[in-house]
């Protein structure tokens, strides 16, 4: 007994001294056994791309489209939110994709890659979305993001001037890189250094003008895009990617997903104006829209190759025809009415080609040129005879209007149009009441967390600073 | 050592030295089983010479020479008188004493300690109670069964898993307690996965379920910190402590257990039959909506079809062709029938489950050796049909007394069960959302066939649902509910070892010590099979295996020290130290659009294959001592301090703990008459702790999906890339800490025939890890810290009273109430933390709120609470975000039950009720959006005009579909223009407000009837007992809410409650059991 005591204690001594020492050794094995925690920051440019998708062509953009004329609402949530009963909720995924999935990651690109061509494409995309998230909230973060706690929230107007900033280095990152040069996992432009340079400028444009600077709006879309190859839109290379249900185009995966019935197409204002024989109808003895009608119906039924709802149909973001279609208004606002019809017949000769979009190739589609005198009042754009310039700046901003859909510059140039120009804007009526939406609601995540976010926030009837 | 040998040389050598003084007696104090009793008195009878056993039951005694009388008591045995005689060796047999079975309880480390010394909050459950109900899983028989404990099942799905909560909820981490089984932890975990998302996907199980219900001996319920606090940071959910049964020596002895269970479903949805499929009045045979026509109203006969171009043919060759919809002129259309299906169509999907399960155990030994084997099998057919569960268990354990210093025990069980379980919640593939979605005058019969469309082309094996009456495209939006159960599996595999083996060393006898260590380890494989043209994104077909490999090895060594100090004061120290090293591997594989329309159940069947891995390990290091003193049979004082350090945790932590029992009716001298027999006053403090998930401390780099809203698009599908995490790391993570006083009084009156218990607790949980929601702006999505604060304040009471005792018949009422209530009181500036997903209605956790509480879209309303209303007289949403909208967490909750015995029949009936509870009924809601829930078929004659929703007249005197309500502005007309746009439905845009309602609850949790025969004639048969029961659970309920059980729970086993989501019912059983001893 005496001797196994002994050992009892030795036993003893010897496990404590020994769990102790090795306790250290033994608990380290915290690392992350399922993370990367360092990959070359050129690999998260694609990730940005995406969550600016989501940005420009996913719910919120939808949202807008309901309350622009462009969709119905059907059934459930978009039947709810197309008369306009919304909750901040909507717009929580969309935030996060702007400042997580964009701004976080090209603060690691910018510091940590030595490739212009990455951070110069980096940069336009978070201007993209920068100024889209202005154009929808008004006031939102940008100058604190990633510094404070609580990041203030920016003015409108300084929102767009930063965005007009960051392009601008962007544009300069970009020039310096060798022409030739190309970025493979840029899914939008193939990394091509000089298409990114004119998106910049078309994007440049766009500010300029939601802010109603139109001699450099108009100087910007002079450098802005200068050919269909180098319109920004989605997954333009889909095809290298095999075709999957996640890489394909949103709509499709709308209106074939749980919520295919919620929205639709047909019986919206745009359905009504692209037809024939509506009292609404845009076309008229030298405009035939048949295919393009036929290219934007959205539905889930009828989903076919040719039209904008097919799988690996493009998704436009920033386009040749908005960039002609700015060059149009601006021009004609600080050139003359001559300047703004030559615009717009640039822009009728690239639908005239017939390769601005898909649609049934059997329909018609027919934009001759028009002449000056086809604004004259009563003439066939000047039915309801009012002055000649307004009738042309009235077809420039309705041929904006149908060109643009799909994007959320509908919204913006509906906002806009109405609070300067109303006498000519598309002639819509709410849906519901009698105003119409003018931004979108602050996301609900946001209010929780930032004590600088407005309270309380502003409803979808406040018009944002730019329009008011 | 030989024990013969051993003793002669001991008596050799103190009789030599004492002869003729004194006399040294030494000997053994055991149960009539032959177990030896620990901490046994032993005292000579008319002195205060005393001694107490050690843990093998040994003694050692100095007699005076005139004095040879020894008194022996163990609390739960008849005191012992023996008279020693010439005798140097005795051994003591303690004969039980059934007044006070109850009174010896197991402490959190596995050793059985006196009732009445034990300073703690506890309950024991007898196994009685816990196994005569009956229940395929073990969590649920624990129901009802002891105050402050709730168990909240998930859904009636067989194997399902439930929520075991102690005094609420301690942690937004999950706080189920920590099950110790034998002095192991045992892993009782409940793993969603990534192929089944807790708000729709299937009910997963729970691991506990995993033991053989046959093979407890005893459990109980530790409630407070300051019991768990030797278990640091896995008690913060309190303990439940198993004791498993090991052999007795004595002859063979073998019991068989056999049980059929019927189960039924207990609450059906209440549909309406009267409108058919369709909107604003007319009927269409591919809406989402039951708006339809007036079914009476149509022509009858069979439908007009159009015969020729496409058409569907179901496997038996039924041909369903076009119908055309209906038109303002002719609101039917081309519907004439008039036949409704809800009963039909539900008749199809449920039936009555069926349990068989038998138990065979097997023990025996002899004084060296004994052993314990069991088995059992469980096979299982839910109330849906294809849902079912097979569980096989076989344990082994055995004791050895190598010799009087060594003894071991080891035990080890193997369990192997196969479930499939039925898609439900929010999941379009689902089986109640298909089903209750689905029109009254839609057949599900016809779910699959072939499609030929108008040129003739066939597309077989099409999925024919009530949106795609044709089977005209890929995607049927709702599944047919026939689809879901027939062509879907979900299968899960589980083989699960669990081994144990323990050391005891008798040094000296004060000091022993025990080796003890574990290993739990299983693997469960879950197939998720959805073929091409299901619902729920899977058009293109889906599998989906995700495999488990879970591996815990605990190792821990105790001394315990035992000594008198003074005649008086008795002490006890025990310290231990332990290690613990948890590892799980999870391996998931997605496989997409299938590359023909199979049924084979592999990857190779996929075009689009993914893989993902996920590792975890996690191991922590606790060493601990804790004193007891024993002050007479008056003061009782525990005194504990555990060091504990995990490899998550940044930092180590301490937990002191202390209690003190005061028994102040030993003080009272009290004599036999008096009404009462005991009273003790309890105090105590303790600390526990949770800690980190392992592996936050880093912001890695992920891959990831992008959507808004139905409309996701990935990375890997565009060739792959990164995105910094969204989630950031934090290497500062430490321990969660739980500190919680108590103050309770416990009371035995009547000769103990009326027990009472009562119990005051406060505690609070500090440095609560939170993965915050940050504001998008901050640049992430969510930070984990220590950041948040919860409270808990809550009364128990229990009691039991035998109010009648004759030799034939005994009555005890019992019973117990208890409230918990908490607070969140930090949240880290944030408003809110949700438990659930989705943004319809929430359970989160918001300051100065109960945790869990429902957050939602609500009604505008006036500061004085009333509703603003529109100009129409209607409520409005309130756009300025989520509201509180209701608590799931009750008031209280109680129960109450009747033991009746007489001669051979037992009898217990258990009622238990949860009072003030709300629950978010959005199947309810959803459905009124649908109008197929039983109040949109509603019809009024108006007495006045009215007005709906959208602001049309509805003149008095006719009959029109809806309800009228006054809302404050005087009456108003509810139909399809309120329920499809504010009034039902899903998302944040509706007035979710409308869908929250008090789910109090009591239910008849228990019937059972027993008879057990033990004559003569069973004797001579050879048999012990024969036993019959028949027991009936959950048989009826009360509560304001219908169509579901309220109990149920869409997010199954987490933090978040009070919801239900097209959620799969819940069940009542009746169950008839046989029970053989030999």
């Amino acid at each position: 007994m005496i001797t196994m005591k002994k050992y009892i204690r030795k036993f003893i001594y010897i496990l404590v001294l020994t769990s102790f020492i090795s306790c250290e050794q033994y608990l380290d094995i915290n690392e992350d056994p399922n993370v990367l925690t360092d990959v070359p920051s050129e690999l998260l440019l694609k990730g940005m791309i995406l969550a600016d998708t989501q940005i420009q062509s996913g719910h919120l953009m939808r949202i807008s489209q309901l309350w622009s004329g462009q969709l119905k609402g059907k059934a459930s949530l978009y039947d709810r939110i197309y008369n306009y009963n919304v909750s901040p909720e909507e717009g929580n995924d969309i935030w996060a994709f702007m400042y997580h999935g964009i701004m976080t990651q090209n603060d690691i690109i910018q510091e940590d890659s030595a490739d212009n061509l990455v951070k110069g494409i980096a940069n336009v995309i978070e201007a993209h979305g920068i100024g889209s998230m202005a154009s929808m909230f008004g006031d939102v973060p940008y100058s604190e993001v990633g510094t404070a706690e609580d990041a203030a929230f920016d003015g409108q107007l300084a929102v767009y001037q930063a965005a007009q900033t960051l392009l601008n280095d962007a544009i300069a990152q970009l020039t310096l890189v060798p022409s030739a040069r190309r970025f493979s996992d840029d899914i939008l432009l193939n990394g091509n250094p000089a298409a990114w340079i004119q998106v910049a400028n078309t994007l440049k444009a766009r500010y300029f003008l939601a802010v109603r600077q139109y001699p450099e709006a108009y100087a910007s879309a002079q450098a802005g895009i200068s050919t269909a190859a180098n319109s920004l839109r989605y997954a333009a290379a889909y095809s290298a990617y095999g075709t999957t249900n996640e890489n394909s185009n949103l709509y499709n995966l709308i209106f074939t997903g749980s919520r295919a019935g919620d929205l639709t197409f047909n019986g919206c204002f745009t359905d009504g104006l692209l037809n024939t024989g509506t009292p609404t109808t845009r076309n008229n003895s030298k405009t035939n829209e048949s295919r393009r009608h036929d290219y934007l119906t959205l539905d889930e039924a009828g989903i076919n190759a040719n039209r904008l709802s097919w799988k690996s149909a493009p998704m436009p973001f920033v386009t040749y025809e908005e960039n002609l279609l700015i060059l149009a208004e601006t021009g004609f606002r600080t050139l003359g009415f001559n300047e703004g019809l030559t615009r717009l017949n640039a822009l009728r000769a690239r639908l005239r080609s017939g390769s601005a979009f898909l649609g049934n190739p059997t329909l018609s589609l027919q934009y001759d040129d028009y002449v000056a005198s086809d604004f004259d009042a009563g003439s066939i754009e000047n039915a309801t005879s009012i002055a000649a310039d307004r009738a042309l700046l009235r077809e420039i901003i309705e041929e904006k209007y149908v060109s643009t859909f799909g994007t959320l510059v509908t919204f913006d140039d509906l906002r806009r149009i109405r609070a300067t120009d109303n006498d000519i804007s598309i002639p819509l009526t709410p849906n519901s009441g009698t105003k119409f939406p003018e931004r979108m609601l602050i996301a609900q995540d946001e209010i929780n967390g930032n004590s600088n976010a407005p309270s309380p926030i502003p409803d979808i009837f406040t018009k944002t600073p730019v329009n008011e | 050592m030989n024990r013969k040998l051993f003793f002669s040389i001991l008596v050799f050598v103190f009789s030599s030295a004492f002869i003729y003084a004194q006399k040294t007696v030494t000997g053994t104090v055991s149960d009539n089983s032959g177990m030896p009793l620990a901490g046994a008195s032993v005292v000579v009878k008319g002195t205060s010479i005393g001694a107490s056993t050690d843990f093998d039951g040994n003694f050692s005694i100095t007699l005076q020479p005139n004095n040879n009388v020894l008194l022996v008591s163990y609390v739960g045995y008849k005191n012992a008188e023996i008279t020693v005689g010439s005798q140097m060796t005795i051994k003591v047999t303690l004969v039980e004493d059934s007044e006070s079975l109850d009174e010896v309880v197991i402490s959190v480390l596995g050793f059985k300690e006196k009732r009445d010394a034990v300073a703690s909050t506890y309950s024991v459950i007898g196994t009685k109670d816990a196994l005569g109900a009956k229940e395929p899983t073990l969590i649920n028989s624990l129901a009802g069964k002891a105050s402050g404990l709730t168990i909240t099942g998930t859904s009636a799905d067989p194997g399902a898993g439930s929520t075991i909560q102690i005094r609420g909820v301690s942690s937004i981490n999950g706080s189920s307690p920590l099950i110790v089984v034998d002095g192991i932890p045992l892993n009782n975990s409940n793993l969603e996965g990534l192929a089944s998302d807790s708000d729709g996907g299937v009910s997963q199980q729970s691991r506990l379920n995993d033991i053989n219900p046959d093979d407890i001996e005893t459990i109980q319920v530790f409630k407070g910190a300051s019991a768990g606090a030797l278990y640091g940071s896995s008690a913060l959910g309190g303990v439940i402590v198993i004791t498993t049964k090991r052999g007795q020596a004595g002859k063979l002895k073998v019991s068989l257990n056999s049980s059929i269970s019927i189960d039924q479903i207990n609450r059906r949805h209440p549909l309406q039959t009267s409108f058919g499929q369709g909107s604003g009045g007319r009927y269409s045979p591919t809406a989402a909506n039951s708006w339809g026509d007036k079914i009476s109203e149509r022509a009858g006969g069979e439908d007009t079809f159009t015969t020729t171009g496409r058409y569907f043919e179901a496997q038996d060759g039924t041909k369903y062709y076009p119908v055309a919809a209906g038109s303002a002129s002719n609101v039917h259309g081309g519907k004439n029938s008039t036949e409704v299906f809800n009963d039909s169509n539900f008749d199809q999907v449920f039936r009555d489950g069926l349990a068989e399960d038998v138990r065979l155990n097997l023990s025996g030994g002899n004084e060296k050796a004994t052993f314990y084997f069991s088995m059992s099998r469980l096979d299982q057919e839910g109330i849906m049909i294809n849902s079912n569960y097979t569980k096989n268990t076989f344990t082994f354990g055995n004791t050895f007394k190598f010799n009087d210093w060594l003894t071991s025990s080891a035990k080890i069980s193997y369990t192997n069960s196969k479930s499939n379980r039925i898609q439900q919640g929010s999941n379009t593939a689902g089986i109640y959302l298909g089903l209750l979605r689905n029109p009254a005058d839609f057949d599900i019969s016809d779910y699959i066939g072939t499609y030929y469309d108008a040129n003739g082309n066939p597309t077989p094996l099409r999925h024919r649902s009530y949106r795609r009456y044709l089977g005209d495209s890929a995607n049927p939006t709702y599944n047919n509910p026939l689809w879901t159960i027939y062509e879907q599996t979900s299968d899960t595999k589980v083989n699960r070892y669990i081994g144990s083996i323990d050391f005891t060393i008798n040094a000296t006898p004060w000091l022993n010590f025990v080796v003890r260590s574990g290993l739990d380890s299983y693997n469960d494989d879950r197939t998720y099979f959805f073929p091409v043209f299901s619902g729920d994104s899977a058009n293109n077909g889906r599998y989906q295996n995700e495999i488990y490999n879970n591996i815990e090895t605990s190792a821990e060594f105790i001394s315990l020290l035992n000594f008198q100090l003074t005649d008086d004061i008795a002490a006890k120290f025990t310290f231990g130290s332990a290690v613990n090293d948890k590892k799980r591997t999870q391996i998931y594989v997605e496989a997409l659009d299938f590359l023909y329309n199979g049924r084979l159940q592999n990857p190779a069947i996929a075009s689009n294959i993914t893989e993902v891995e996920g590792n975890r390990r996690i191991r922590n290091i606790r060493f601990y001592g804790q004193s007891n003193f024993e002050y007479k049979d008056v003061l009782n004082l525990n005194l504990g301090l555990t060091f504990e350090d995990a490899s998550s945790s940044a930092k180590s932590i301490v937990y002191p703990s202390a209690e003190l029992g005061f028994n102040w009716s030993n003080l009272l001298e009290l004599s036999g008459d008096s009404p009462l027999s005991f009273a003790k006053l309890r105090l105590a403090y303790g600390e526990v702790g949770l800690a980190p998930d392992p592996h936050g401390w880093e912001t890695g780099y992920e891959t990831a999906s992008y959507t808004s809203y139905s409309d996701g698009i990935s990375l890997n599908a565009f060739g792959g890339g990164f995105r910094l995490n969204d989630d950031q790391g934090n290497p500062y993570l430490e321990f969660e800490k739980k500190k919680e006083y108590e103050a309770g009084l416990d009371f035995r009156l009547f000769r103990n025939r009326l027990k009472l218990s009562g119990t005051y607790y406060f505690n609070e949980t500090r440095d609560m890890l939170l993965p915050i929601s940050l504001n998008p702006s901050s640049g992430f999505d969510t930070l984990l810290g220590n950041i948040a604060t919860l409270e808990n304040t809550g009364m128990e009471f229990e009691f039991d009273y035998n109010f009648l005792k004759k030799p034939d018949l005994s009555l005890n009422v019992y019973g117990n109430v208890f409230t918990n209530k908490s607070e969140v009181t930090e949240l880290g500036g944030v408003t809110s933390v949700d438990f659930t997903a989705g943004s319809s209605v929430k359970s989160s956790a918001v300051v100065g709120e109960p945790l869990g509480v429902l957050l939602g879209s609500a009604a505008l309303h006036n500061a004085d609470g009333s509703l603003d209303l529109d100009a129409n007289g209607f409520p409005q949403l309130d756009g300025s975000g989520d509201k509180v909208l209701g608590d799931p967490n009750p008031d209280w909750r109680g129960s109450a039950g009747l033991r009746a015995n007489y001669k051979g029949f037992s009898l217990n009936v258990l009622f238990e009720t949860s009072q003030g509870n709300d629950i978010a009924e959005r199947t309810r809601f959803v459905l009124q959006g649908f109008g197929t829930y039983s109040v949109t078929g509603n019809e009024v004659t108006p007495t006045q005009d009215v007005v709906n929703y959208s602001g049309t007249t509805f003149p008095a005197g006719a009959l029109v579909r809806g309800n009228i309500q006054d809302f404050g502005a005087g009456p108003v007309l509810l139909d399809e223009s309120w329920y499809t746009s504010l009034g039902g439905g899903f998302g944040g845009s509706v007035i979710n407000e409308f869908a929250v309602n008090d789910a109090s609850w009591t239910r008849l949790r228990e019937l059972s009837l027993a008879y057990t025969l033990n004559s003569n004639m069973i004797k001579k048969a050879g048999l012990e007992s024969i036993q019959f029961s028949l027991t009936g659970r959950n048989l009826v309920l009360w509560s304001k809410i219908k169509g579901i059980d309220p109990d149920v729970n869409q997010f199954g086993a987490g933090v978040g409650k009070g919801l239900d989501y097209f959620t799969n019912p819940s069940s009542k059983s009746v169950v008839f059991g046989i029970n053989i001893n030999y």
